[in-house]
């Protein structure tokens, strides 16, 4: 049973699925971020998604 | 029976390096080719094709041993034609215009090889043209077209036109398959025969060349 | 009395066929029985020929992709279409410079379908020494290595940069963008114009499916089965979370129309039991079970003969997927997993195409009366419907389907 239950997991990864660059990387370039750095980082993985989904839509659509 | 031989054997664990070795030793140790051929190799290939069909082999295992018998065949070829052994036919194959499915053909082409045949592959995308210049160039036995959309297995009837207007249909026999192509199809665009797996395309080219069969399972060949 | 039908507008009238298609659809797929059986052709190249478009216009130019789909929606009593089912835009991968599509009116004639080409086994776009960085970072190896490889444009990791490169960015970026918009668009158009619901949405393809189509080709891939099948299990699981994202990036947010998985190798007799059950379904179960715990159905687009693992598949939780049957046996598959999923297709293309209508009637009819008979069955052919598809036929079908299927 119990190895049934693991059978069905995802396996775990290093990199996460819809990063390219994770926000701890691109925080390490920043000195100081006198904002809010909640929209910083939001903003960062949003768009950073984007690249994300361009690469693997070329993999797995086209 | 099978035949104990390390190049049966190589062939049937698919293994390419082993198969290249022992058939150079082979050779050295004064074997005849075509008894390497006939003795081992074509069993091997028959064996290998028999369990597909038996829905015990699935394709990577025909791919693994066709590569095995493929590089002992690049050494032995040679020396068959130059001892000018003819092969049991020789047939141009390839994947009809507007279609690039090949697995199934290479499939096919690699069986007839294993078997005996003399195989010209036009690749895939063939056009009646090309098919019409390879029947004058190479003067087959057999042609074999393969299709595997509903869409491009009309090609197939506009080839086997084309080769009438060009007064060469009577020089071959037309083959054909793939998945859509019903024996109901073939009697329609007037092929001689078609199989819907490999080991039936080497029966069914065997019955083209006249030669004995041991089971038409998937095979139609068209009566007189 | 007044019919409530008769006065009413047209938005009105789209509306209202929208719901009650929706609800037909969906009742169906949860394998319900709704007020007749729904129907919900694939139709690509089929849709270019009905509007009087070629090859070349529908697979070049999305608009008139979508404007094709729409006309069949509009003219056909379908309840549920696909925007484009064509699919590929050969714009969009002439900007990006992929190699591998030969495009209909350059590379094949205007009207045949365009067409992918495999690398023979030796050009494959991953090499068997690359399992190991695809294994550590597939986004980082899709990148860096991968796009390289199948871009005439992309530079490679470490040479100079180049004009080409840079567009190549810009250009794919900004096309995919303009396209995925378009759909969104055309999905709302369908239903405002006619009514019609958009049938599937988000896109999944087997771990084990991609690594033969778009990375070691499927010869490479039978190669690495024999000689490093180990490898090719954990290049599998590495690409499985991934895989799982993009298509719940795609899904439908209210949860109606399913993801759609095309699965083409891990069937008889692509692989052996062996390699299916060791890499294939376990690389593979794991997704459409999150798929489902997240709400979403899986369409099964099982291309091929599938038969030999409904068991497998029958390990899913009931109403999990929609099993769509290409060569299979139609019938053998509703009396095994019938019970447990609703079904599509199986309506041979052969027929469809070449058949004469009386055929095509008999044989829904026989497929009606059998596997539909308690509902869960979506009408469908058994593949994608190309420009040999016959509109007498397609006519003959949809009539029949909508007479013979009332529940
Ligand atoms: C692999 C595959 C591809 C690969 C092909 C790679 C390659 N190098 O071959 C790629 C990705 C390129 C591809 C592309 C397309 N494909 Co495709 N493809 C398939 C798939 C999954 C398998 C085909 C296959 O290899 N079968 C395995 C071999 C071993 O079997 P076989 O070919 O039938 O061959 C055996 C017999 O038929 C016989 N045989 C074969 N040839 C011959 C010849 C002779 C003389 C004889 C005697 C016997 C014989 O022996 C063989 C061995 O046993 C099928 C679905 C399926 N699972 O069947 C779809 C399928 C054939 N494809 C389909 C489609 C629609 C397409 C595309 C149009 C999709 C698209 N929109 O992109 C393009 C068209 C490209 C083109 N113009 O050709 C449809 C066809 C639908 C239809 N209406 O007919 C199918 C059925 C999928 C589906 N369910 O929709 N495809």
């Amino acid at each position: 049973m119990e190895q049934n239950i693991n059978k069905n997991e995802l396996p775990q990864v290093a990199k996460l699925p819809g990063v390219c660059i994770p926000w701890e990387e691109k925080l390490r370039e920043i000195p100081e971020i006198s904002g809010d750095p909640q929209i910083a980082k939001k903003v960062w993985e949003d768009v950073d998604a984007l690249g994300y989904t361009y690469v693997w839509h070329c993999l797995v659509s086209f | 029976m099978t035949p104990s031989h390390p190049l049966y054997d190589a062939m049937i664990s698919g293994d390419a390096e082993a198969a290249r070795c022992v058939t150079v030793r082979t050779l050295a140790e004064g074997v005849a080719p075509l008894s390497l051929v006939n003795d081992y190799m074509i069993p091997a290939m028959e064996d290998a094709g028999k369990r597909f069909a038996a829905g015990e082999y699935f394709v990577p295992d025909l791919l693994i041993r066709a590569r095995a018998m493929k590089t002992a065949m690049a050494i032995l070829r040679p020396l068959l034609v130059a001892a000018q052994i003819k092969s049991a036919g020789r047939v141009v194959l390839g994947t009809v215009n507007g279609d690039v499915h090949d697995i199934g053909k290479n499939l096919v082409g690699a069986m007839l090889e294993g078997c005996g045949f003399e195989v010209v592959d036009l690749g895939v995308n063939v056009s009646p043209e090309k098919f019409i210049a390879a029947i004058n160039e190479r003067n087959p036995h057999i042609v074999g077209m393969s299709a595997l959309l509903t869409s491009t297995m009309y090609s197939m009837k506009t080839t086997i036109d084309a080769m009438v207007q060009a007064g060469v249909r009577d020089k071959v026999k037309v083959l054909i398959g793939g998945a859509p192509v019903t024996r109901q199809f073939a009697q329609e665009i007037g092929a001689d025969g078609s199989s819907n797996n490999a080991v039936g395309a080497v029966a069914v080219a065997k019955m083209a060349m006249g030669l004995q069969i041991e089971s038409t399972a998937g095979v139609y060949w068209r009566t007189a | 009395m007044t019919d409530p039908v008769q006065n009413e507008t047209v938005s009105d009238r789209n509306s209202r066929l929208y719901d009650e298609r929706l609800r037909r659809y969906v009742t169906a797929m949860r394998n319900g029985k709704p007020d007749r059986i729904p129907m919900r052709p694939f139709v690509a190249e089929f849709a270019a020929k009905y509007a009087g478009y070629t090859c070349q216009e529908v697979t070049h130019d999305y608009e008139k992709a979508f404007a094709a789909a729409r006309k069949c929606a509009a003219d056909f009593d379908w309840d549920a279409v696909v925007g484009n089912m064509v699919y590929v835009w050969t714009g969009l991968t002439q900007a990006i410079g992929l190699k591998y599509y030969g495009v209909p009116g350059i590379d094949v004639p205007p009207d045949t379908g365009f067409q992918y080409h495999e690398p023979s086994e030796e050009n494959a776009f991953m090499q068997p020494d690359d399992y190991d960085a695809l294994i550590a970072d597939p986004t980082a190896f899709l990148f860096n290595v991968w796009l390289p490889r199948v871009s005439s444009d992309v530079a490679p990791i470490g040479s100079p940069a180049t004009y080409r490169n840079n567009l190549s960015f810009l250009k794919g970026g900004m096309a995919m963008w303009n396209y995925f918009m378009g759909f969104g668009r055309q999905v709302d158009l369908l239903r405002t114009e006619s009514g019609t619901v958009h049938a599937i949405s988000g896109i999944l393809k087997a771990p084990m499916d991609i690594l033969a189509d778009k990375l070691r080709g499927y010869v490479g891939l039978c190669m690495d089965l024999h000689e490093r099948p180990e490898k090719v299990r954990k290049a599998c699981e590495a690409l499985a979370p991934h895989l799982l994202h993009v298509a719940l990036s795609g899904a439908d947010p209210q949860k109606n129309v399913p993801i759609t998985i095309w699965m083409h190798r891990g069937c008889v007799p692509f692989v052996s039991y062996k390699h299916f059950n060791e890499i294939y379904w376990p690389t593979l179960k794991p997704i459409v079970l999150e798929i489902w715990r997240r709400g979403h159905q899986t369409l099964f687009y099982a291309e091929g003969k599938w038969g030999a693992h409904l068991d497998a598949f029958a390990e899913l939780p009931d109403g999990s997927i929609i099993y769509h049957v290409d060569q299979d046996d139609v019938f053998e598959v509703h009396k095994k997993i019938g019970h447990k999923f609703a079904i599509s297709g199986g309506i041979p293309n052969v027929l469809l195409s070449f058949g004469k209508p009386k055929e095509i009637r008999e044989y829904c009819k026989k497929v009606i009366d059998s596997v539909a008979r308690d509902g869960g069955y979506i009408m469908d052919a058994s593949a994608i419907m190309q420009n040999d598809m016959s509109v007498e036929n397609m006519r003959a079908w949809t009539e029949f389907t909508h007479e013979y299927g009332v529940y």
